[in-house]
């Protein structure tokens, strides 16, 4: 168990620095980011100083070791746009996509757990085919759209939410549901496609034959089984939750990481797309070595698995 | 058997049925027989003629909501176990009739320990405080013989082969000593050195504590190794009951005969293996007569026309067959 | 034994049997009109200049926000009416299919065929190689393809192509583990180990024999992904990372109607029902075809 969690570490630590390395080389990859940073009335003078400013006369492997340096230390440089620190921009910003994200997150899972197995316990039934039609309609509808909708309808025709900002708790109404659409419906799908697979299977017949009453049987012996193919799957519901992030950040104008993400790309505010994009990385990968260990939780043949 | 024991399980005239779109399947077609303390009966027959739904019947445990118990009587120990309500009935399971599956590589809940599993059982029918669970489990791992019990609790089902798991199986079904035990084809996904052993094993188990046993097979040498009575199924019906002995000397059903005909024989050079022409009717429409008459060698007017009655021929020997009653 | 008799599985047959009417035409309807509307997609993108009755990129500032013919104040000249710039959102709609099917299709032919290439080279080859591409793919699977797709919009600047490569790069990975999967069951079959005693290279037989087996596989995988594709380019156009204006994308004509909710209605709305129809209609296609040749893939 200790020894599948030092694997996952070190090849989450490698995977990390492998997201460094690209993002270092994607920045520089058109040629000399000053380029894309100049303004067209920009003095020899000023991108030279720009230049020196950045770093940018340094030799590349120079460049890299500073930039590397600076990560380690969490020093992130200055965003060109607003002349500050790119860390204090992000402590701003992180909290307030938690704010968003975690409240989506759990409200989904709960969800999911909830719609997805009482699906699948009542085959065919009402609630069923209530369940599948929202799976498939929730993989095609999209997200921004549906966001927008929703902001027409509660806002603008009925006025009984607020358009956008943060706030007091009805802001996060709109916000909240919209992100939590984004990981709904694939959720249930997997968590309803798992207890199905799981409930035709021969130890649940063992388990009825045993005469354990359907709470314990759905409970105990399906849902863990039926947990582990989802987890397996969790990089997806994490791209997700990027993407719902980012989407939902920018259309109810929530200040979080997805709007300082977007609006540094629209102005090529490279210190803090690259801060950004790695923090994502970074939260992304962590997130996946924690699935990774409840993966293990799960399914002992993981835990007992010697290399 | 020289003294008369106790009938454990009385089945009077059992029907089910599947109720799906395309029609009413009837799975079994109206079977009766009972088996006794300490005895092996055998149900034999091919893939889909009705044994295993029999088996899942006298637990109650048909796939819901399109199978359904729709006629007989199942008595267990006097009781009337098809009036019992959902919950008694689970008092039921496990405790009393407890029923070993096909495949022991798939029957066991990959996620927990040997011990959890065995352990279910004892703490739900025994209500056994949790250090005295611990006991029960090891002398239900040591009825079926495993070795090392103390430490074949801990393990999870894939640290085990086959033939170790089937008697993990085994163990579950035996720890809480049910009156009746249901075997469904436990051998066929063992080798046949495990397969022997494994038979050996439930002999011995069944003198120690006197279950019941109802074995489902198709294959007429298990039956011969294991089984003390034997019914004959073919298309949701009991064709033909008789001790083994005289199920092989003396069976009267030509489709018994053509069963044990089929058998590979090592006693008897066979230039060919007997097989029997044809399939078995759809369970869905039936033909009037005798189930088995489309492919019967020596089918008769009547048998096309009216289903046979069964015939007693002598103590403990019945057939289903017009030729009898003649 | 008894060799004339088929094994019939009880389950299999009631799900086989159980089919009522409304049952067979829902399964019917499930087909045909999906395959309708990606044929007319199909048609809508190729003959895109004759079926527009509008130049999609004009703008005619006097025509700004006309709503839909069928609404009050509408006319029959902008059949769903105009955006803020005045131009007519039918022929952007119809412009629109043309980039997002090419979008989809140029980075499924792309993706598949290095996910193939690499989910070969893992399953038959093995060891290192294998598990390297393997945490390699499992790496690409996590990783959030917007957040490249932003670096390669700050890198290179957004456009046609920069889409096209930010959904391509980590796009192979499905494929690659899908693949994998095949050619290690085929790996280990009789026509391969044949192969090899005749004293077939592994280039060989990857290529000839292994590669021609994966191929219905493939196929199913590569219709699933056009909804999503169409989807993600959608997304990534309607935040301004994908197609640059003034080309119309569906994604970008929902974003240019954002602010304008609450008095055009119509700007967002439209291209927003066509994206949901159209990658509805993908996945259907996409599970019947599943259903049909590899039900095994009910996974997927």
């Amino acid at each position: 168990m200790t020894r599948f969690i030092l694997i996952r570490l070190v090849q989450t630590v490698i995977a990390l620095i492998g997201i460094a390395v690209l993002i270092f080389v994607l920045v520089r990859a058109s040629g000399n980011p000053i380029d894309l940073l100049r303004s067209a009335t920009s003095t020899p003078e000023e991108i030279e100083n720009l230049q020196r400013q950045l770093g940018l006369d340094k030799s590349n492997w120079e460049q890299f070791r500073i930039f590397m340096f600076g990560l380690v230390q969490g020093d992130f440089g200055e965003s060109l746009l607003k002349r500050r620190p790119v860390s204090t921009m992000l402590g701003e910003a992180i909290p307030n996509s938690l704010k968003l994200t975690v409240p989506a997150f759990v409200i989904s899972m709960l969800v999911a757990t909830a719609l997805g197995v009482f699906a699948a316990t009542r085959r065919d039934s009402f609630l069923d085919n209530g369940v599948k039609f929202v799976a498939i309609l929730g993989q095609a509808v999209p997200g921004f759209w549906l966001a927008i909708m929703a902001m027409m309808l509660f806002s603008v025709i009925w006025g009984i939410l607020p358009t956008a900002g943060m706030g007091g708790p009805a802001h996060y109404v709109l916000p909240v549901g919209t992100m939590a659409f984004f990981l709904l419906p694939g959720m249930m799908r997997l968590v309803r496609s798992g207890m199905l697979d799981v409930l035709d299977s021969e130890y649940i017949k063992l388990a009825r034959i045993k005469g354990l009453s359907e709470r314990i049987i759905v409970w105990k012996h399906a849902f863990r089984n039926a947990m582990i193919a989802p987890l397996t799957t969790a990089g997806m519901i994490m791209a997700g939750l990027v993407m719902g992030a980012v989407i939902t950040e920018n259309i109810f104008n929530w200040p979080g990481m997805g709007r300082l993400v977007l609006e540094a790309t629209y102005a090529r505010d490279f210190p803090v797309v690259q801060a950004c994009t790695l923090m994502i990385g970074v939260m992304v990968l962590g997130m996946n070595l924690l699935v990774d260990i409840a993966y293990a939780y799960v399914d002992p043949q993981i835990r007992y698995q010697k290399s | 058997m020289t003294t008369k024991r106790d009938i454990v399980l009385q089945v009077e005239d059992l029907q089910t049925t599947f109720f799906t779109r395309a029609g009413e399947f009837k799975a079994v077609g109206g079977i009766s027989f009972y088996v006794r303390e300490g005895e092996t009966f055998g149900l034999v027959g091919e893939s889909a003629c009705g044994k295993t739904v029999t088996g899942l019947s006298l637990l109650r445990l048909l796939p819901e909501p399109a199978g359904r118990i729709v006629g007989g009587k199942i008595t267990l120990d006097g009781i009337d176990i098809l009036k019992l309500s959902k919950k008694q009935m689970r008092e039921v399971r496990g405790k009393r009739i407890s029923m070993i599956l096909q495949d022991p590589m798939t029957s066991l809940n990959p996620v927990y320990t040997v011990g959890d599993q065995i352990g279910e059982s004892v703490r739900l029918h025994q209500g056994l405080r949790d250090d005295m669970v611990e006991d029960e489990v090891i002398s239900a791992l040591r009825l079926l013989r495993i070795p090392a019990p103390e430490q074949r609790l801990r393990d999870y089902p894939f640290q085990l082969s086959g033939g170790m798991r089937q008697r993990v199986v085994g163990s579950i079904a035996m720890s809480c000593r049910p009156r009746l035990l249901i075997a469904d084809e436990p051998t066929t996904a063992l080798d046949a050195t495990i397969q022997a052993q494994y038979i050996a094993l439930f002999k011995d188990i069944q003198k120690q504590t006197d279950v019941a046993i109802i074995f489902i097979t198709h294959d007429f040498g298990v039956v011969a190794n294991i089984c003390d009575r034997v019914a004959v199924m073919y298309a949701g019906k009991i064709v033909e009951t008789a001790s083994t002995s005289t199920i092989f000397k003396r069976s009267k059903h030509p489709y018994t005969s053509a069963l044990i005909r089929s058998v590979p024989r090592l006693d008897r050079k066979d230039d060919q293996l007997y097989s029997i022409e044809g399939q078995p009717p759809s369970l869905l429409n039936l033909p009037p007569g005798c189930r088995f008459a489309p492919r019967c060698p020596d089918v008769m007017d009547i048998c096309l026309k009216e289903q046979p009655p069964v015939v007693e021929i002598s103590e403990g020997h019945s057939v289903s067959c017009w030729k009898e009653k003649k | 034994m008894l060799s004339t008799m088929p094994n019939i599985d009880t389950k299999l047959k009631l799900k086989i049997s159980g089919l009522t009417r409304s049952a067979r035409i829902m399964r019917a309807m499930t087909f045909y009109i999906p395959v309708i509307i990606l044929v007319l997609l199909v048609l809508t993108a190729i003959f895109a200049p004759w079926l527009a009755p509008h130049d999609p990129i004009k703008v005619s500032l006097l025509e700004r926000r006309l709503p839909p013919a069928f609404v009050e104040g509408g006319s029959m000249k902008y059949l769903l009416g105009t955006d803020s710039l005045g131009r007519d959102i039918l022929s952007r709609a119809i412009y629109g299919a043309r980039i997002s099917l090419s979008v989809s299709l140029l980075v499924i032919a792309a993706t598949a065929f290095v996910g193939t290439a690499l989910g070969i080279a893992a399953g038959y080859l093995g060891g290192r190689t294998e598990a390297f591409l393997m945490r390699f793919t499992d790496i690409s699977m996590a990783f959030p393809g917007l957040v490249l797709a932003m670096l390669l919009s700050v890198s290179i600047g957004p456009g046609f192509f920069t889409v096209v490569l930010a959904l391509s790069i980590l796009g192979w990975a499905p494929y690659a583990r899908l693949i994998r999967g095949e050619t290690l069951r085929l790996r280990n079959s009789d026509f391969v180990a044949q192969a090899r005693i005749n004293g077939a290279s592994a280039w060989r037989i990857m290529l000839i024999h292994i590669f021609p087996n994966v191929i219905n596989p493939l196929i199913i995988v590569m219709t699933m992904a056009v909804g999503f594709m169409i989807l993600a380019e959608a997304a990534l156009s309607y935040l301004g990372i994908g197609i640059p204006p003034p080309d119309p994308s569906w994604g970008s004509m929902v974003a240019d109607g954002r602010g304008d909710i609450d008095r055009a209605w119509w700007i967002s709305t439209f291209p927003g029902i066509l994206i949901a129809l159209v990658v509805l209609s993908g996945n259907f296609f996409g599970d019947w075809l599943r259903d049909k040749m590899d039900p095994r893939l009910r996974q997927l």
